[in-house]
């Protein structure tokens, strides 16, 4: 039976859909509608998803964002299975500090990532030249293997993440049932253990696969001649000479359409096959011999290391001296971080505004979402739950193109406003918020609620008096985690910003694409530190890390 | 089948002791449970039988032979977990085949054992479902079918039933009953209820505290309980400090100053103390005049064939449970009731 909902929730409820519509649905539907139609005649065709594939050009485009998502995915579980097993089935010095360090590849942004590899055995990379001043020519970083390389340093911690969750809802008694039986040690592992947290990985595969063939700006710089589909689209939809809104309908639509099937499989096929059981002990964390102790504290220093250096250079080269793509490491100066501060601070505190817009609004409407999607349950529930956990599917520059193109004309007008740059975060970054609230509400009473109803105070004021507060931890929690990542947001903002509305992340990018790595260091150290400081914030005083809510 | 002996077993983590210095003896194809309140150290107690803990002193032999130094996996044990702990990625035939295909028995044995005991626990049919499809009772039959096929020494039974609602607890404790029986098999069973060890057991172990309090057979820890802790652990019960002497003639001692007579043999040691169950204090009609004493109801709950009076008298309250004998009305709070007890039935408990 479902309740009726009480007047000033159904108001609050139709809203939000409004709001879902207004900005998801139908941009989407916008650029799937060209993506069927003719560029010139405006006749309905097919043509442009044949092109796709029929176009040597288009259809190497999918292979690549197809193979290169595959390889990360593959590199990934690879390198996070042992990553997760290590820290938390064994006890490893600094084991906390691997899994906490673990965890932040995934909050920062990964197209700084790529600018360091640059920076590091770009043609002009300080490894690179160390090497050569020594005869040796290395081979460069630019191209596919760069790419996946980043792409598996940053991931990975989804892997790790949801595998070492899945360990840990295991109860004991499972390991401990397999060994009463007969079974050696590693027929245990290979016949119980890692079977029950197969789903995992899969699932944490998965999402690598989606994260990676999203991603717009790690290609784009560290791709080279690489060419993918989330870039492409992007090209296709700004080219102002033959640039072809079909096209980038269709491209964008490809995409979409190989999320969104992803994303169904992980729903119906692998969240069905998971064996999560309410664990009274979770497993045992064994200690090793000193010698394998050592070597899988080694691998996952080594891996962290790997994961994070590439940051430290960023935060190093900020502070050097350079002169266009001429670094002169070792030789200490503020004019870069100067110049970003001082001269041009416009962007950073763009970047600022929109991103704490964003959040607030987000904030806000995640709040009452997840309320209405929890506690109202049935088939608008599902449905408003459904429209906003869309955007996770979509990537960042097929929605900016879906926007831009939406509200260009019309009666609303918001492509090149500042507006539709929130807009953008706010619909990208609000399910993260979604989640962890809703996440935290589930595990509040309803009759809570109810006794305060039935005190005589109303649905809206007990909401707010009872609900809230309980919920505030999730809804900090969830703000930190948008307001960090919008800040980080490159895909869409490429797409939507104009002018006066570039974003510390345009600045990145523009200047790692004229060479100038000091200015673009400068920047994204500022970006870096921004990250790093509510994270850590947030791990003190509420002592949990980032990883529930990713 | 094996004989299983406990000798001198101490267990300790860290300071705290778990397992104090225990003994036992326990006969081929008995079902022994250890029973106690949570933290006495009985689940601690099988799993170093299981081999999951390594007992920090003291020895266990199995028909014999020590198996301290057998690790798990080689030790021959079936266990039956409180959570079943059944793996959910394999169907119920992989779940009950494991422990054979861990031994490498030929395939055609496998299955051959395998339905054989499925069908021993009335799940024939269901081999090819997987466990989140079975009820509470199906998974807890499954994991005793798995626990029994590989023939084990020993059978380990950990709280098995605790995950059940009450009623099929009481079916499948006599169907366990009954398997148990059936294969002969020794059993060490682990409980904290005590009308299940009663109802299960052939002898039932008490702990607490790491410590043996007794061991015997259901009715001898009923009816003849060493100590008090058993004597309250395994069901309610009235102590009555005793004081030889009277002023009476004949009568063995005086229970707050009014005289009572025992007949049984009593400790040297004065004062001592008796314990009566609820039924063995009866309503006393106007004939009786040995071991009188008049008391007030405060609480009583009406069950249909008995009624339980929560009754103050001899400066203490008592659980008195009477047979209902058909009478429609009982005493009500505040009534005055007359009661005695018979001078065979109390036993002498140790404090």
């Amino acid at each position: 039976m479902r309740i009726r909902l009480p007047g000033s929730w159904n108001i609050i409820f139709l809203s939000a859909l409004a709001v879902l519509f207004l900005f998801v649905v139908y941009p989407m539907s916008t650029i799937f509608k060209a993506s069927l139609l003719d560029a010139d005649t405006g006749d309905f065709t097919l043509g442009n998803y044949s092109m796709v594939l029929a176009v040597p050009f288009y259809r190497n485009c999918l292979f690549n964002s197809l193979f290169m998502s595959g390889a990360a995915m593959l590199f990934s579980v690879l390198i996070g299975v042992p990553f997760a097993f290590f820290t938390t089935r064994f006890k490893l010095p600094f084991a906390n500090t691997l899994r906490t360090l673990g965890t932040l590849p995934l909050i920062l942004p990964t197209f700084i990532g790529a600018e360091a590899w640059l920076l590091m055995l770009g043609r002009s990379g300080f490894v690179t030249r160390f090497f050569e001043e020594m005869g040796i020519h290395l081979p460069s970083i630019v191209g596919w293997h760069g790419v996946v390389l980043v792409f598996t340093l940053q991931f990975f911690p989804f892997v790790f993440l949801m595998v070492s969750a899945a360990i840990n809802s295991v109860d004991r008694s499972l390991e401990e049932s397999a060994c009463n039986l007969g079974a050696t040690p590693f027929r245990v592992f290979r016949t119980v253990t890692l079977p029950v947290v197969t789903p995992a990985i899969a699932a944490g595969g998965l999402i690598v696969f989606c994260m990676s063939i999203e991603n717009f700006g790690v290609p784009t710089i560290i791709g080279g001649n690489y060419k993918v589909l989330a870039e492409q689209a992007y090209s296709e939809f700004i080219s102002e000479l033959g640039g072809n809104p079909s096209m980038a309908g269709s491209l964008s639509s490809v995409l979409v359409f190989i999320t969104l099937a992803l994303t169904m499989l992980q729903k119906f096929w692998v969240e069905r096959k998971s064996y999560a059981m309410s664990a009274l002990r979770p497993p045992e964390i064994r200690a090793l011999p000193p010698l394998l102790t050592w070597a899988a504290f080694g691998y996952c220093a080594l891996l962290v290391f790997l994961a994070l250096a590439p940051f430290a250079v960023v935060l190093v080269a900020s502070v050097t001296k350079t002169s266009g793509p001429v670094m002169y490491y070792g030789q200490f100066s503020l004019q870069n971080l100067k110049a970003a501060l001082a001269v041009a601070p416009r962007p950073i505190i763009n970047s600022f505004f929109l991103s704490t817009t964003a959040t607030v609004v987000g904030m806000i409407f995640g709040m009452l979402v997840s309320y209405l999607i929890v506690r109202k349950r049935g088939l608008p529930a599902y449905v408003l739950d459904l429209a906003m956990m869309l955007p996770l599917v979509i990537a960042g520059s097929v929605m900016g193109i879906a926007l831009a193109a939406t509200y260009n004309s019309g009666p609303v007008v918001l492509t090149g406003t500042w507006m539709i740059l929130v807009i953008a975060y706010f619909i990208r970054k609000t399910p993260f918020s979604v989640k962890t609230t809703s996440a935290l509400l589930q595990q509040i009473d309803v009759s809570v609620e109810e006794a305060s109803i039935n005190l005589g105070v109303s649905p809206i004021r007990s909401f707010i008096k009872v609900v809230v507060p309980s919920m505030l931890p999730g809804i900090i929690a969830g703000g930190i985690i948008m307001w960090v990542t919008i800040l980080a947001e490159l895909s869409s903002t490429i797409v939507l910003y104009y002018g006066p509305w570039s974003t510390m992340t345009v600045q990145i990018f523009q200047y790692i694409g004229s060479g100038d790595f000091g200015p673009a260091s400068a920047y994204g150290a500022l970006l870096i530190l921004s990250v790093l400081l509510p994270l850590f914030l947030l791990n003190r005083f509420f002592g949990k890390g980032i990883s529930p809510s990713l | 089948m094996a004989s299983i002996s406990l000798d001198g077993l101490v267990k300790q983590f860290g300071n705290h002791v778990v397992v104090d210095c225990i003994s036992l003896e326990i006969a081929e194809g008995e079902l022994f449970t250890l029973l106690g309140p949570s933290g006495c150290g009985k689940t601690t107690l099988l799993r170093m039988l299981a081999g999951f803990a390594l007992p920090n002193g003291g020895d266990i032999l199995f028909a014999g032979k020590s198996v301290v130094r057998t690790p798990p996996h080689k030790r021959e044990t079936g266990m039956v977990f409180q959570n079943y702990a059944l793996f959910p990625h394999l169907t119920i035939f992989e779940n009950v085949a494991y422990g054979l295909r861990a031994r490498n028995i030929p395939q055609d044995e496998t299955r051959e054992r395998t339905y054989a005991i499925l069908d021993a626990v009335h799940l024939g049919g269901m081999e090819d479902r997987y466990p989140r499809q079975l009820s509470g009772g199906q998974q807890q039959r499954v994991a005793l079918a798995r626990a029994l096929v590989i023939r084990p020494q020993v059978l380990l039974m950990d709280e098995p039933l605790s995950n059940l609602d009450a009623r099929l607890r009481v079916d499948m404790r006599e169907e366990i009953r009954r398997i148990q029986k059936e294969f002969g098999i020794t059993t060490v069973y682990v409980t904290h209820d005590q009308e299940e060890a009663m109802a299960i057991s052939d002898r039932i172990a008490i702990l607490s505290g790491g410590k043996l309090q007794q061991v015997g057979s259901p009715r001898e820890v009923y009816f003849k309980p060493v100590n008090r802790f058993t004597a309250e652990f395994m069901g309610a019960c009235t102590l009555l400090e005793v004081v030889p002497g009277g002023w009476s003639e004949g009568a063995t001692g005086l229970i707050e100053h009014l005289p009572f007579f025992l007949d049984m043999e009593i400790p040297k040691s004065p004062p001592f103390t008796i314990m009566l169950r609820p039924d063995w204090i009866e309503e006393a009609g106007d004939d009786i005049d040995r071991n009188r004493f008049s008391g007030v109801v405060r609480e009583s709950t009406f069950l249909g064939s008995s009624i339980f009076y929560e009754v103050e008298a001899l400066g203490r309250r008592m659980r008195v449970d009477v047979s209902s004998n058909g009478r429609a009305l009982s005493k009500r709070p505040g009534e005055r009731i007359d009661l005695f007890f018979s001078p065979q039935r109390p036993v002498v408990v140790a404090p």
